[in-house]
C-alpha cells in the first residue's frame, strides 16, 4: 500500500441481505493519488459492489474505506462530490436534451448560475459534445451516449472519478476518444479507478491494477508487479500442428500451453532457452511461423489467476 | 434538503412530464372525455328536478272525446314529454318496434263512457311499452298513468255531484297541484347518501380517477430512472431517498392541481355547451373544494409513489396502476354511483380511497359541509398517503428501488 494513497480500502466485508456468500470479502488496496487503478474480474466478482461501497451508495459491514485517511461517509458529508461515479449504464434523461441533462445533474450537485453554465460549458468541450447540446439524449448514437455519461460525471469537478466500464458497446472511433480523454483527465491529476472487461484498455491507462474474484483480491499493486506474477513466456507459431514426441518434450520440460491456430506458449522458458527451443522445432520439422519471448500480458496473468476467462459469466 | 436540488428535480419531472404524450393524455384527456361522455349519458337519469326522469310517449286517442283529450293534456308533464298523436296503434306498434318511443299510451273507443260508468275498470287504457325499458321507469309510467285516470275520474265526480263544482275546481285538480300538497324538506346528515346531478357526481369522480392516473407516467418515470441508472446516479450524488421522493411528490400534485382547474372547466363550461347541466360551484365552496382536491392529490401521488417503488416494469406499473385504479374506481362510486348500489356494496365501497374523496367533494359540493363536512374523508386520505409514502421510503431504504 502506498503511503500517498487518496482512496484505501482495509479488509472491506460486504454480504447482501439473503445472499450464501459475501459479495466482498477481506478486500484491501489502495489507489494513489492522480493515479489510475485498473479494477478487473469476471462478472460477479464484486466490482459493482466495491464501486458501490466507494460511492456511498452501500456502507461497508466490515473493514474500512477511507478518503485522503478520513472514513469516507466523513469526507462525503463535508465534500459530498469529491467521488463522482460515471456508471456502467448511460445514467441520464433520454427524454432531456444532452444540455437540460447537464444543467439537471450540475444542480442537484448544487451548481447554479454562471458557475453551472461554465462547468456545463466545459464539460461539453472536453467530451466534444457542442454539436449535440440541445439534441435528446435519447437520439445520440451510442458512443455520444457514453460521452455524456462521462460529461455528467465531471461536472462537478471532482477528485476521484470512479469509471464502470466506460467503453462499453461503443465504435472504435468513439472507444479511442474516450481512452483519450480519460487519460487527459489523469495527466491532469485526478484519480481514477478503472473497471473494463477490455485488458488493452487497463494495461494503456492504469499505472495499478487489482484483480478481483469472488469477493477477494487476488494481486493488487503497479501493474508491472502485477504482470509478473506470471512467468516470462515464450510463444510460437507453426504451420502445421506440433508432432507429437516434440509436443510431449517440450511439455515435461517447460510446460505447454496449446492455443487455437497452431500457436503454442512455453511458460517456464529464459530468454536464453530460445535458440535451442527453435533448433529443436527444426529438427522435428515443425516450421515456425513467427515467434517472440517476454513478459506475459494481462489477460494471461489473469487467466492463469483465475483459471477463466474475463468475459466469462 | 437543498432548495436548489429540489427545484432542480420539479423542473426536470415537469421537462420529463411535458415530453410523455401519453402519460399527458391520460392525465388530461382520459378524465375529461369520461366527464363528458358519462354528464351526457347520465343527464336524464341523474336529473336536478326531482324525480330524475324524462320519459317520452306517444298518444293514440281512439275515442277524442272531452274525457280523452283532458287525459293527453294531463298526461303531459316535465318528466313525460309527448312525443306527438299516433291515428292507430299499429303505427304505436311500429315506433315502439323501431326503437324511436318507450312508451304509447292507447284510449280505446268508448273510453269517455267507461271512465264515467265504472269504477276501475280493466283495460280503460292501454300502455304500450318497449320491453327493454327499465323497471323503474315502467312503474313510474305506470304511477303516472294512474293518477291521470284518478284525477280524470275525481274531476267528473265533482261535476257530478253539484253543478257549483263543475268549473274552476274540477279543472284547478290535477296531479301536478296534488304533487305540492307535500311538501319536501332535506334535513342535511352526513351518513346518508344525496343523490348528486349527473355532472356533481361525474367531476369529481373522473377528477378523482385522473389524479390517481399519475400512477402510469410515475411509474414510467421511475422505471426509465432504474433501468438507466439515474436513480443509483442521483443517490451516489448524495441525493437521499427522501429527497428523491420529494422531488416526484411536489410536480405531480401540482399536475394534479392543473387536472382539477381543467375538469372543473368542463363541468361548469363544456358539459352544458352539448346539452348538460352546468357544474354548480359558488365561490362560498372554492376554498374547502380546493383543500380537498390538494388532499386527494396528496393520496393520489403517494399511492403512485408506492407503485412505483414496487414495480421493475412496464406490464407490474400496468396491472397493478393501472387495474389496481380501474378496481379502486368500480369499488369506490366512479363508475357506478354508490347511491344506485345495494346498501351491501354500498358499505363496501369504503374500502377504496377513491370513494373517500367522493365522500369529501360531495360533502363540499351536496351538503354545503365545508371544511368541518370534509374533516373525516381527508383525514382518511392523508393517513392512507403517510402510510403510502413510509411504505414507498422503506422499499426504498432496503434497496428494492
Amino acid at each position: 500500500m502506498s503511503d500517498d494513497a487518496v482512496l484505501r480500502l482495509e479488509d472491506v466485508h460486504f454480504r447482501y441481505p439473503g445472499a450464501d456468500q459475501a459479495a466482498l470479502e477481506g478486500v484491501s488496496f489502495s489507489v494513489p493519488a492522480g493515479q489510475a487503478l485498473g479494477l478487473l474480474g469476471p462478472n460477479g466478482a464484486g466490482k459493482t459492489t466495491l464501486i458501490s461501497l466507494a460511492t456511498g451508495l452501500l456502507a461497508p459491514q466490515g473493514g474500512s474505506i477511507t478518503l485522503g485517511g478520513q472514513p469516507i461517509a466523513a469526507v462525503r458529508g463535508q465534500a459530498p462530490h469529491l467521488v463522482s461515479l460515471v456508471p456502467q449504464d448511460n445514467a441520464f434523461y433520454p427524454m432531456l436534451t444532452v444540455l437540460e441533462n447537464l444543467r439537471f445533474f450540475g444542480q442537484v450537485q448544487g451548481l447554479g448560475g454562471t458557475q453551472l453554465a461554465a462547468r456545463a460549458q466545459e464539460a461539453l468541450a472536453f467530451t466534444q459534445l457542442e454539436a449535440f447540446a440541445k439534441r435528446r439524449a435519447g437520439q445520440l448514437s451510442g458512443g455520444l451516449k457514453r460521452r455524456l455519461n462521462l460529461a455528467i460525471g465531471l461536472l462537478a469537478d471532482p477528485g476521484i472519478l470512479l469509471l464502470d466500464e466506460p467503453t462499453v458497446g461503443v465504435d472504435p472511433q468513439s472507444r479511442h476518444f474516450l481512452l483519450e480523454a480519460i487519460g487527459d483527465l489523469q495527466r491532469r491529476g485526478r484519480t481514477i479507478v478503472y473497471t473494463s472487461h477490455y485488458m488493452d484498455e487497463i494495461e494503456a491507462l492504469c499505472g495499478h491494477v487489482a484483480i478481483l474474484d469472488q469477493g477477494r483480491v487476488l494481486v493488487a499493486g503497479t501493474l508491472g508487479e502485477v504482470l509478473a506474477c506470471a512467468p516470462p513466456v515464450l510463444s510460437l507459431r507453426l504451420l502445421a500442428p506440433i508432432p507429437p514426441a516434440l509436443g510431449a518434450a517440450w511439455a515435461e520440460r517447460h510446460g505447454l500451453d496449446t492455443l487455437p491456430g497452431h500457436r503454442y506458449r512455453l511458460p517456464g522458458t529464459r530468454v536464453e532457452d530460445a535458440p535451442r527451443i527453435l533448433a529443436e522445432a527444426q529438427a522435428a520439422g515443425a516450421a515456425v511461423d513467427a515467434w517472440s519471448w517476454g513478459q506475459q500480458h494481462l489477460d494471461d496473468v489473469f487467466m492463469q489467476l483465475t483459471h477463466r476467462d474475463l468475459r466469462d459469466e | 434538503m437543498k432548495p436548489r436540488v429540489l427545484t432542480a428535480l420539479w423542473f426536470k419531472e415537469a421537462l420529463a412530464l411535458s415530453r410523455d404524450r401519453f402519460g399527458l393524455a391520460s392525465l388530461f384527456v382520459m378524465p375529461a372525455a369520461f366527464i363528458l361522455i358519462m354528464s351526457l349519458a347520465l343527464r336524464d337519469t341523474l336529473r336536478s328536478n326531482g324525480t330524475g326522469l324524462q320519459l317520452r310517449y306517444a298518444v293514440v286517442d281512439l275515442d277524442d272525446s272531452i274525457a280523452s283529450r283532458e287525459m293527453v293534456e294531463l298526461l303531459a308533464t316535465p318528466n313525460f314529454l309527448p312525443d306527438g298523436q299516433l291515428n292507430t296503434e299499429a303505427a304505436s306498434g311500429a315506433a315502439i318496434a323501431k326503437g324511436r318511443l318507450p312508451f304509447a299510451v292507447v284510449i280505446p273507443k268508448g273510453f269517455e263512457e267507461r271512465l264515467n260508468a265504472e269504477l276501475g275498470a280493466p283495460g280503460l287504457v292501454t300502455l304500450r311499452l318497449d320491453p327493454t325499458v327499465a323497471a323503474m321507469a315502467r312503474s313510474a309510467f305506470r304511477q303516472h298513468l294512474l293518477g291521470v285516470l284518478g284525477t280524470l275520474k275525481a274531476r267528473g265526480f265533482l261535476r257530478s255531484v253539484d253543478p257549483m263544482f263543475g268549473g274552476a275546481a274540477a279543472s284547478a285538480l290535477n296531479p301536478q297541484s296534488l304533487k305540492e300538497t307535500v311538501l319536501e324538506e332535506s334535513v342535511g346528515r352526513a351518513d346518508l347518501v344525496v343523490p348528486p346531478t349527473a355532472v356533481q357526481q361525474n367531476v369529481p369522480a373522473w377528477l378523482i380517477f385522473g389524479m390517481f392516473f399519475v400512477v402510469m407516467p410515475l411509474s414510467a418515470i421511475f422505471i426509465t430512472e432504474r433501468s438507466h441508472g439515474t436513480l443509483q446516479r442521483q443517490r451516489s450524488l448524495g441525493l437521499g431517498h427522501g429527497t428523491l421522493l420529494l422531488g416526484k411528490l411536489v410536480p405531480f400534485m401540482a399536475v394534479n392541481m392543473i387536472q382539477t382547474l381543467l375538469m372543473v372547466g368542463v363541468g361548469v363550461y363544456v358539459v352544458p355547451l352539448l346539452g348538460g347541466e352546468s357544474l354548480a360551484l359558488p365561490p362560498a365552496i372554492w376554498l374547502p373544494f380546493a383543500v380537498m382536491a390538494l388532499v386527494l392529490s396528496l393520496a393520489a401521488v403517494s399511492w403512485a409513489l408506492l407503485v412505483a417503488s414496487l414495480v421493475r416494469t412496464t406490464e407490474q406499473a400496468t396491472v397493478i396502476g393501472g387495474v389496481g385504479n380501474i378496481l379502486m374506481g368500480a369499488l369506490g362510486g366512479i363508475m357506478v354511483p354508490r347511491f344506485v348500489m345495494p346498501a351491501e356494496m354500498r358499505s363496501l365501497t369504503n374500502l377504496s380511497p377513491m370513494a373517500w374523496g367522493l365522500d369529501g367533494f360531495h360533502a363540499v359540493m351536496l351538503r354545503g359541509g365545508g371544511f368541518t363536512g370534509l374533516l373525516p374523508a381527508a383525514m382518511r386520505l392523508v393517513l392512507f398517503a403517510l402510510a403510502a409514502l413510509g411504505l414507498a421510503i422503506l422499499i426504498a431504504k432496503r434497496g428494492r428501488s
